[in-house]
């Protein structure tokens, strides 16, 4: 679906949704994920359909295990949403072992069922190339990496006894293939969307306004920042024999705004249209390019998958049984301290490898994932260093330029991780942050006019860096979190009118239109 | 309490844990974090703090994590 078409189909689902009785309301999100997944491909249609019946039938075991296992049926009324943790403990206690190991085995082979087409997707990308500039969008197995996400976490709060089993098919499909949230995410949870999707939702003005500004601006980064940028992008990572030393510098920083402005974009667009149904999906992103470490980046960046990998990767596996025996055992022995940091060690490295498998199982994705934690690992073994350096300087904290200089540190450390998305080869990565340091013709090539030859104009990167300066100027005034500053946008008409003009008509003169330009070309909706 | 008190202090000698209240909306604790402490309470308490237990509002302040520890070791 192109974006002039998404946003006609959007309004269409609007005006639908407002008009029809408030109970068939749930009918017309249905027919609107429908229509929107049968817009990419019947293969696509098929593929939401089959995760959500994996999830519907492997559900219904898992909630008669899970059941066994948390408690009899006069305690299973508490275990569930609105149990305290004490409840759910004692409850759990009168499992039998026996009954634990069905539920567990339960509840893997739902996971498998649920997500094998994912794995299966995964595997058969390795043939493509590896870099995400040059992959093809397949519209079969279009946001199959967010939906089968959100349905694999269904069935694990199912499990452990947090929500009830979605009764009904169609209602589950309705949250597995919520059509904003397909190609890009947020990864929902059911215990926050699904209420929303099936209770009834009155027109509210300033949520349709807010909304629609939301997409607007969500549109206006992705067609006039990121596609720009993207061209640049492209140019420079065609011909790294040729790009070197400051070319990589600067590959490193426009390629970081373009995929935020991609993604966040893409991210405002389904919030948008979300926002402007009367639902509220889950925040993406908190303005993670202004974070002081890498470990404060990733809870900043792609907030879901973040969430959904800690919930139910790092934290299972870190306090699993096996490794807290050998935490126990290590912490007894002269490996004492191996012994306290081995459970979070271990689970970091696995939890960023699965990480990087998500993204592609190529080595170049993989060795992305396996840097990020390498690199919190090494701070987190700095630290007594760096504790150090504060008691001696403990004013150095509220020190502007020192946390300028970590804000820095911590976009360019990121950066450069995050262009081994870029070349299919992963040893071209080190091969050019190596030639940064190294090639001094590239530097002194790029300051003598060579950015004119990446394949935009002067006007063109005058248009890019006000479109910048613009995100970072509305970031900074955070209107997800300031609803004051919503408030005067929205509730004045005038000022809505001339934002929306204001965005209609900069996207309409520097977006970047075309072919390959239709809205398949997000950056993540390639994982 | 002390103890625990000790152990976050140890964990993040630049914070006094008397002043905040919400470790993990002021970002002072992550997962990280919660991680490495469930395995001091386990060392220093003798208790070890099952999965389901791992909930914001059991790690949010000094006083959540401290009643959690007296719950699970009333059990």
């Amino acid at each position: 679906m192109s974006t002039l078409e998404f946003v006609g189909f959007t309004a269409a689902v609007l005006l639908l949704y407002y008009l029809v009785p408030r109970r068939a309301q749930s009918a017309v999100l249905l027919a609107a994920n429908v229509f929107y997944c049968l817009s990419a491909g019947l293969l696509c249609l098929l593929s939401v359909i089959g995760v959500t019946t994996a999830a519907f039938c492997s559900s219904v075991k898992i909630e008669r295990a899970a059941a066994k296992e948390h408690a009899t049926p006069q305690e299973r009324a508490v275990t569930k949403e609105h149990a305290t943790p004490q409840e759910r403990a004692v409850t759990k206690e009168r499992a039998t072992p026996q009954e634990r190991k069905k539920s567990r085995r339960t509840l893997v082979f739902g996971l498998v069922f649920t997500l094998s087409s994912l794995v299966l997707v995964k595997l058969f990308s390795l043939l493509e190339s590896a870099s995400v500039l040059f992959r093809e969008s397949e519209g079969g197995t279009l946001g199959l990496a967010f939906y089968s996400l959100s349905a694999s976490g269904y069935l694990i709060d199912l499990y452990r006894g947090k929500i009830r089993r979605e009764k009904s098919f169609l209602k589950l499909f309705i949250f597995v293939g919520f059509f904003p949230c397909i190609r890009l995410g947020p990864i929902s949870r059911y215990s926050q969307l699904s209420p929303q999707l099936n209770k009834p939702h009155a027109p509210v003005w300033e949520n349709i306004v807010s909304g629609a500004i939301r997409m607007l601006w969500g549109y206006f980064k992705k067609l006039v920042v990121a596609d720009t940028a993207l061209v640049a992008v492209r140019a420079i990572v065609a011909e790294p024999q040729k790009y070197g030393g400051g070319y990589i510098f600067f590959l490193i920083i426009l390629y970081s705004v373009a995929i935020y402005a991609d993604f966040t974009g893409g991210i405002d667009i389904a919030l948008g249209a979300s926002r402007m149904l009367d639902i509220s999906l889950a925040e993406n992103f908190d303005r993670p390019f202004s974070s002081e470490s890498v470990r404060e980046y990733w809870k900043r960046w792609h907030i879901t998958l973040g969430a959904y990998f800690t919930d139910y990767v790092f934290y299972p596996l870190s306090i699993s049984r096996p490794m807290r025996a050998i935490s126990k055992r290590l912490r007894k022995s002269k490996y004492k301290k191996i012994g306290k940091k081995m459970p979070v060690y271990i689970a970091l490295v696995f939890t960023w490898f699965l990480t990087g498998a998500w993204h592609g199982l190529s080595p170049n994705f993989i060795l992305w994932g396996l840097s990020n934690a390498a690199v919190i690992i090494a701070a987190q073994e700095l630290s007594p260093l760096s504790a150090r350096f504060h008691q001696k300087h403990p004013t150095v904290n509220n020190n502007a330029v020192w946390r300028l200089f970590c804000v820095v540190r911590t976009f360019l450390i990121i950066g450069a991780i995050r262009i081994f998305d870029l070349w299919g080869n992963a040893l071209t990565t080190p091969r050019a942050i190596a030639s940064i340091f190294f090639d001094a013709r590239g530097w002194k090539d790029l300051f003598g006019g060579g950015f004119l030859s990446l394949g935009l104009s002067l006007p063109e990167w005058i248009a890019l860096a006000v479109g910048v300066a613009l995100i970072f100027a509305v970031s900074k005034l955070d209107f997800k979190k300031d609803g004051k500053m919503r408030n005067i946008v929205t509730r004045r008409p005038l000022l809505t009118m001339l934002v929306i003009v204001a965005l209609v008509s900069a996207t309409a003169i520097f977006g970047s239109y075309g072919v390959g330009f239709d809205e398949s070309s997000f950056i993540y909706s390639q994982f | 309490m002390n103890e625990l008190v000790k152990i976050l202090s140890s964990m993040h000698p630049e914070i006094d844990f008397s002043v905040h209240h919400d470790l993990l909306d002021e970002g002072i604790l992550d997962s990280i974090d919660i991680v490495t402490l469930v395995g001091e309470i386990d060392e220093v308490y003798g208790i070890q703090v099952p999965l389901e237990e791992i909930t914001p509002e059991n790690f949010s302040s000094v006083e959540a994590i401290y009643q959690m520890i007296e719950r699970l070791r009333g059990q």
